[in-house]
């Protein structure tokens, strides 16, 4: 886990970003429920590749 | 007054499937093109100019100037897409991406046939991969239609986009650092002369614009450039898309015409909604973490978000229209030390005072948030500013090659300007004196 300044995410504050999936407006319940969530592999976050793309 | 939606009807309207070229072509993208490439390039640089566009990556740079410095006669020129937005507290740009990436194709091909570009390069912060995805979905579909590629719509013009990942530096959206990275070299600035117009990306003149400006564009050539002008005030022309946050009851992306007040854009139902729990402005950031910062007095809330405005005025820039509210609650020593810090890991190391200067405005700003500060420390604070941006003038004289190290010191200045007692208070009482506030509440 990692404390990070900006997400481009304000808006949606308190924001957190698992992979390159965003979660916005993250209540402490809700961080553990992903945190469960992702653990048992109920979700997936999001992954890309591929640094350039013509 | 309510928002008023150019850049971001669409996203609005349609918010399922905005991004998608089907709902795209139904709600109006690429007319703009379709009558760009019936007129002559000239003429939709004209019509740019007439409109007043000032870039909204954060410098507000004339668009139509900053084509017209390419040399005449030099070809290949690329156009360079700064979708790496990264100002904390700015969040407009990944919106236009994830949300309207046609309208962001549609500007890109407009600039490009303007300028006389065959290829763009569109660089996107590496953390915006949904952003990414749907981007490169647009340019396929686009290319698919005969909207990109190959001689667009029977006009003669070609145009490929080539989209590039960052990997997350801050220093990358500084335009320079920015073409080193697309390069494939470390993302660290360029000294200016050259400028990007003369020798920019692969040593061939280079225009960069920032996702915003381009996705005005669009509107720009279908409604007229006198549209565009006779809205916004003054040289602040158009409407602008200003992203608010921090402790305001309605957090997010409003476009409204330039020229409203601070005190609408926060207090207005419709927009922000004022201060969170009935609270009210202690101090405000007009134009993201570089800017120096604005208080809760009528003066500043009355002022009108006008680029030039602001800067003759208080001295502070609009920069990249991100607006971070603070209420009286909110410690200005500690507002200060976490946006330093951030400069501080985020600078690239490669000007000395900038390097050095970053880290020992945090260690400073830390011992005095922490009630270990020594009376002389706001002292010593301006001393390694003065470093950095000699004069502590905005806009600033600089030891340093691009603007992350002047930005650094904009929390300090504010800090002197606005909050010396805060400060005083912090050494005398060796303690933070928010603390019991924050807990009693």
């Amino acid at each position: 886990v990692e404390e990070v300044e900006c997400l481009a995410a304000c808006g949606g504050a308190p924001a957190l970003q698992v992979n390159y999936e965003f979660h916005e407006r993250v209540t402490p319940e809700q961080a553990g429920e992903l945190v469960d969530g992702y653990r048992t592999g109920a979700l997936h976050a999001r992954t890309v590749s591929g640094g350039r793309k013509a | 007054m309510p928002e008023t939606r150019f850049l971001t009807r669409r996203l609005h309207e349609r918010p399922d499937d905005s991004w998608t070229i089907d709902t795209a072509l139904a709600t109006g993208a690429y007319e703009g093109l379709e009558k760009a490439v019936g007129m002559e390039a000239e003429a939709v640089a004209t019509e740019v100019e007439t409109s007043g566009l000032r870039g909204r990556g954060g410098a507000g740079f004339p668009t139509a100037r900053k084509w017209s410095f390419l040399p005449a006669d030099v070809r290949p020129r690329y156009l360079v897409v700064n979708a790496d937005e990264g100002e904390p507290s700015t969040f407009k740009d990944r919106m236009l991406l994830e949300r309207d990436p046609h309208q962001l194709v549609e500007g890109i091909a407009i600039a490009s046939y303007a300028v006389d570009c065959h290829l763009a390069f569109v660089y996107v912060r590496g953390e915006f991969a949904l952003g990414y995805e749907r981007f490169v979905q647009a340019i396929e579909d686009a290319r698919a239609r005969g909207l990109l590629g190959p001689d667009i719509r029977g006009s003669g013009f070609d145009l490929d986009i080539v989209v590039h990942r960052g990997a997350g530096a801050y220093i990358c959206g500084e335009e320079t650092a920015l073409i080193e990275s697309l390069e494939g070299r470390h993302g660290m600035p360029r000294v200016r002369p050259p400028f990007p117009a003369i020798e920019g990306l692969y040593g061939k003149p280079t225009v960069v614009n920032n996702v915003e400006t381009l996705s005005a564009l669009p509107h720009i050539v279908l409604k007229g450039g006198e549209w565009f002008a006779s809205l916004g005030v003054g040289r602040s022309t158009g409407t602008r898309i200003f992203s608010l946050s921090g402790q305001v009851s309605r957090p997010g992306n409003y476009e409204v015409e330039l020229g409203l007040p601070f005190r609408e854009l926060i207090n207005d139902p419709r927009l922000g909604g004022g201060v969170r729990d009935g609270g009210s402005v202690k101090f405000f950031i007009p134009g993201g973490a570089s800017s120096q910062w604005l208080i809760g007095a009528d003066e500043h809330l009355d002022a009108p978000l006008d680029m030039d405005f602001v800067q003759d005025q208080f001295g502070v820039m609009l920069g990249s229209g991100a607006v971070m509210v603070f209420d009286e609650y909110t410690c200005p020593v500690r507002v200060a030390w976490r946006l330093v810090r951030f400069f501080a890991h985020e600078s690239c190391g490669k000007c000395t005072p900038c390097r050095e200067g970053t880290g020992w405005m945090t260690k400073v700003l830390h011992r005095i948030e922490q009630g270990n500060g020594r009376k002389e420390d706001l002292d010593v604070l301006l001393d390694v500013g003065d470093n950095i941006a000699p004069g502590l003038n905005a806009p600033f004289s600089q030891t340093t090659i691009c603007p992350l190290g002047p930005s650094a010191v904009s929390p300090v200045v504010s800090l002197h300007k606005h909050f010396r007692d805060e400060v005083d208070e912090h050494v005398r009482e060796a303690r933070c004196p928010y603390e019991q506030v924050r807990a009693g509440r």
